[in-house]
């Protein structure tokens, strides 16, 4: 029992940050029609950025967050008006052909233009263990289960409850009937956007001292991101978080009870078995819906 | 004006005249450098590089190779083993005289025929022991393989830490795979003895809490990590937040700068073994690492000593052949006992190369030490090599 | 209040409406009646502005609307009802209505504008907390019609409000249109296969076909006009 629960801190640790960076994706696919493959880059440019203000330009923790927020909002901002909105009118195909080439363009951008070295982040929450009946955790995990638990709690209610975040809804529900409302859809657009860099670079901040900031780190967490969206539902925001809570989960309980070796192995297989059963994902809409 | 104008120009071309001329007089001696430049293991990649571009720099300085500049130009492999033969290709098509590189087993593994097929001495950083098996003469390593690392290290760990269940975690490829295949033969054929579990993990995993419940379970006293760099300190993360007390020890990587610089105090306590360390009591080592230090303001990986020697051993090789024939380099560079005497510049003491090209040098162990602010290799013992003239030595303490 | 001098515009390469010149006054119910594929609904979008205007002009209050993306033209008091019932489906209804009232600020306007959409459609706040894309098509058109009148517009655009509508809501939904029209003074232009119906509720139509208008005149005397007795109203009339 013990173990069943170190274990599950363990697997919702992990999950809930693939579960924050998925949501981007969904953000992204509802209001636009875009799939991001540069998501894992949109974790790790903020996570260099914080390394550059608070560890080299050594300014304060907080002034240097909130510039890294910034920087990640002018990053998502420039993202859709210099790519998404020019190649949009072309398809999905050529925005996901063009978000791999972002991906890469950002990956060996900062290894070249600063280093393929992986750089140390200090911890935001103590890493000393606390024990208790068997079990064994540090207010890092605990701290940042909840430190993102409430970020999604509080996107949700600014998503259910705000003026915004009904527009945004509308614009992912319809976007001509958004725009009778007199919704200003770009502006919607682009705030969705932005929405989804500042919560990319979010995650990056707790993800920093548990990954260690490297430049290919946004290829492991885009690919598990990516497809923990699709098992939990790419048109729901609480797909994203089921999503990445399942594929934490899978991964840690498969690894601990069947073999580490090819824990990867078993996200996959359970990738196929959500598609072939439940298309749409665990709690996605199906389309036809509409 | 016009005059000043008159009198830049010439000192410019002056300048690009005399810059240039010593490359035009003589033929270069060419290394292609095959190594990871990107993907998983460029930051290795990187220190290799930086100690293949002093060694050439310091070489070039005092005259050259038999007086012929060395000129070496980097093929990346992307720390991907398919990647790495046409990168070996292409590096043989630029017409060589050797290469240096790569560092991951499998992709020495993949690519080492051809430089076997085209006779061109390639000095490598990996340490798999599929490769001395493989009946090539054109290989040379440039740390110690595994086959002599872990019995080495395991000698060490059990008879002075005495453990009583002994796990093993390793990563899921040549390099990890090839280490656990040792362990096992060593523990059972010395110690009599096995590991109460081995688990394999993936590459650029970020999660071992799976891992270590089991390590728990097992009561397991002593945790043997076969991983690259970030892996390690990131396993050492877990380790203290999971309030494990365990002997952790691990190969070169595991106390090798970038798994400190990341680890930090999680690494404290750790044990490792390695021929090149920045503190060793080594004269060129500390040399080197003084420079790196000073250029960089960090110290060296040892991947920075190995890229390093990769060049030296070329010029050791054609300054004892006389001349610039690989075939007989070959023969020259098997069964030679590399002196600082003979080689003034070289790291790591005194290096025998045995028939098969696997490299036989002092071992230094160390137990990572915590000051506050950083992490250091603590320096506990020289092991002795397994084969060559100094196998006969005995372990030299300095502090136990 | 609006006039369309010489509309042309389409989609791609083709043109769809090729040259219309019309007028709607203030206070009046006006009905374009015409064919399936006439060019109604293209007309309609290009009004709003969801089309580009090849040439011509489109003046609203005198001002020319071309220069101005939709939102604006919401703005400044039009409203349109597309064709074919375009709610939120996964947003209740209350949430619908309030949608509609995006432009307003004032949230007891807002209010006010709700308890007028429930008085005049009950239904809707029967089901005021249900998902709109659950409600059966009559009632989806009603909270679509509630919905852009949220937004108090001066001009309310209806896209064949009849289509695919069981035929006593029909007779209900044109009810309200003509209550809307005479109660809150609004001006209200709408597109309608049904020509009856249409006629019946209006006091001036146009018969467009092929993306021209070939008739016009008052509501009576289309309705009595033989060629649009014959071409649009059938026998069942």
């Amino acid at each position: 029992m013990a173990d069943f629960i170190q274990l599950l801190i363990g697997g919702v640790s992990m999950g809930i940050l693939y579960g924050v960076v998925a949501i981007g994706f969904v953000l992204l696919w509802q209001t636009s029609q875009t799939i991001n493959f540069a998501q894992g880059e949109f974790v790790m440019v903020p996570m260099f950025l914080m390394v550059a203000l608070h560890i080299v330009l050594k300014i304060p923790f907080w002034p240097a967050f909130i510039l890294m927020l910034v920087g990640s909002a002018i990053l998502g901002y420039l993202f859709e008006r210099l790519m998404v909105r020019k190649l949009l009118p072309g398809g999905v195909l050529v925005i996901v052909i063009a978000t791999l080439g972002l991906s890469g363009f950002l990956r060996y951008g900062i290894q070249i233009a600063w280093t393929p070295q992986t750089l140390f982040f200090p911890p935001l929450f103590s890493t000393e263990p606390i024990r208790l009946s068997g079990i064994t955790f540090s207010p890092e995990d605990i701290w940042n289960i909840v430190f993102i638990s409430v970020i999604i709690v509080v996107l949700h209610l600014c998503i259910k409850r705000t003026k915004l975040g009904m527009a945004m809804q509308a614009v992912a529900q319809g976007r001509e009937t958004a725009e009778l409302m007199g919704i200003n859809v770009r502006h919607i657009i682009i705030l969705v956007f932005v929405l989804n860099s500042v919560l990319a670079g979010t995650a990056a901040l707790f993800a920093a001292p548990i990954f260690f900031v490297r430049y290919d780190i946004g290829i492991f967490l885009g690919v598990k991101a990516f497809v923990a969206a699709i098992i939990g539902g790419f048109n729901q925001i609480r797909g994203a978080l089921v999503g990445g809570l399942t594929v934490g989960l899978a991964e840690t309980f498969a690894a601990a009870y069947i073999t580490t070796a090819y824990r990867d192995a078993f996200v996959m297989i359970l990738l196929f078995i959500v598609l072939l059963i439940k298309p749409e994902g665990m709690v996605g809409i199906k389309e036809e819906a509409y | 004006m016009l005059r000043k104008t008159l009198v830049s120009i010439s000192i410019l071309s002056l300048l690009i005249f005399f810059s240039s001329a010593p490359a035009i007089a003589a033929e270069a001696v060419k290394i292609g450098v095959v190594i990871e430049m990107t993907g998983a293991a460029a930051s290795l990649g990187d220190y290799w590089t930086k100690g293949v571009k002093f060694a050439t720099k310091e070489i070039n300085d005092a005259g050259g190779i038999l007086g012929r500049p060395v000129e070496y130009k980097i093929f990346d492999t992307q720390s991907k083993p398919p990647i790495s033969v046409s990168a070996v290709k292409k590096a043989l098509a630029w017409g060589p005289f050797a290469l240096s590189g790569p560092i991951y087993s499998s992709s020495t593994l993949a690519n080492m025929f051809l430089s076997q097929e085209a006779k061109t001495p390639q000095n490598v950083g990996s340490e798999n022991w599929r490769i001395s098996t493989k009946g090539s003469k054109y290989i040379w390593r440039c740390s110690t393989q595994q086959g002599f690392e872990v019995p080495k290290l395991l000698n060490f760990i059990m008879s002075e830490k005495k453990p009583k269940a002994m796990a093993m975690l390793h990563v899921n490829n040549d390099y990890g795979i090839g280490a656990m295949e040792t362990t096992k033969k060593v523990l059972k054929e010395k110690w009599n003895t096995e590991l109460v579990a081995v688990m394999a993990t993936e590459q650029k995993q970020a999660d071992y809490s799976a891992e270590l419940t089991t390590v728990r379970r097992k009561n397991v006293d002593a945790l043997f990590i076969y991983f690259l760099e970030e892996e390690a300190a990131i396993v050492y993360r877990q380790i203290r937040k999971m309030g494990l007390k365990l002997v952790v020890f691990g190969p070169n990587s595991s106390i090798s700068e970038d798994s400190l610089r990341l680890g930090k105090a999680a690494a404290e306590g750790v044990y490792g073994m390695s021929g090149f360390e920045y503190n060793a009591p080594e004269p060129n080592c500390a040399r080197i690492s003084k420079w790196f230090k000073k250029q960089y303001k960090e110290w060296p990986d040892n991947e920075f000593m190995k890229g390093y020697n990769s060049i030296y051993l070329v010029k050791t090789g054609i300054e004892q052949t006389g001349g610039f024939d690989k075939v007989k380099y070959s023969q020259k560079m098997h069964d030679i006992f590399i002196t600082p005497k003979m080689q003034k510049n070289i790291c790591g003491g005194n290096l025998y190369y045995d028939d098969v090209g696997d490299l036989h040098l002092w071992d230094y162990l160390v137990q990572v030490k915590w000051d506050g602010t950083h992490a250091k290799p603590g320096i506990v013992a020289a092991l002795p090599p397994l084969k060559g003239p100094d196998s006969n030595k005995k372990t030299i303490w300095y502090e136990k | 209040m609006l006039e369309v001098k010489n509309l042309i515009s389409g989609y791609g390469k083709s043109e769809v409406i090729r040259g219309i010149s019309l007028e709607v006054k203030e206070g009046q119910i006006v009905t374009i009646i015409g064919p399936n594929g006439a060019g109604k609904t293209t007309f309609f979008r290009t009004v709003f502005g969801f089309l580009p205007v090849r040439q011509g002009e489109i003046l609203f209050e005198n001002e020319d609307l071309t220069k101005y993306a939709p939102t604006v033209r919401v703005k400044k008091g039009i409203a349109m009802v597309p064709q074919g019932r375009n709610v939120f489906p996964f947003l209740t209804v209350l949430e619908n209505l309030k949608l509609g009232a995006y432009t307003r600020t004032d949230p007891k306007e807002v209010q006010a504008g709700i308890d007028l959409a429930y008085s005049m459609f009950p239904v809707l706040k029967e089901r005021k907390d249900q998902q709109a894309g659950t409600l059966s098509g009559g009632e989806q058109q009603m909270l679509v019609i509630a919905r852009a009148l949220m937004s108090r517009p001066k001009f309310l655009m209806l896209d064949e409000p009849s289509l695919g509508i069981a035929p006593f809501l029909i007779k209900e939904i044109f009810r309200t249109i003509k209550a809307i029209n005479e109660e809150q003074k609004m001006t209200i232009f709408l597109v309608e296969q049904n020509a009856p119906v249409a006629l019946r509720a209006a006091q001036w139509g146009y018969v467009m076909e092929g993306g021209q208008i070939h008739m016009s005149g008052s509501a009576q005397e289309l309705l009595n006009d033989d060629r649009v007795k014959h071409a649009y109203l059938g026998k069942k009339d």
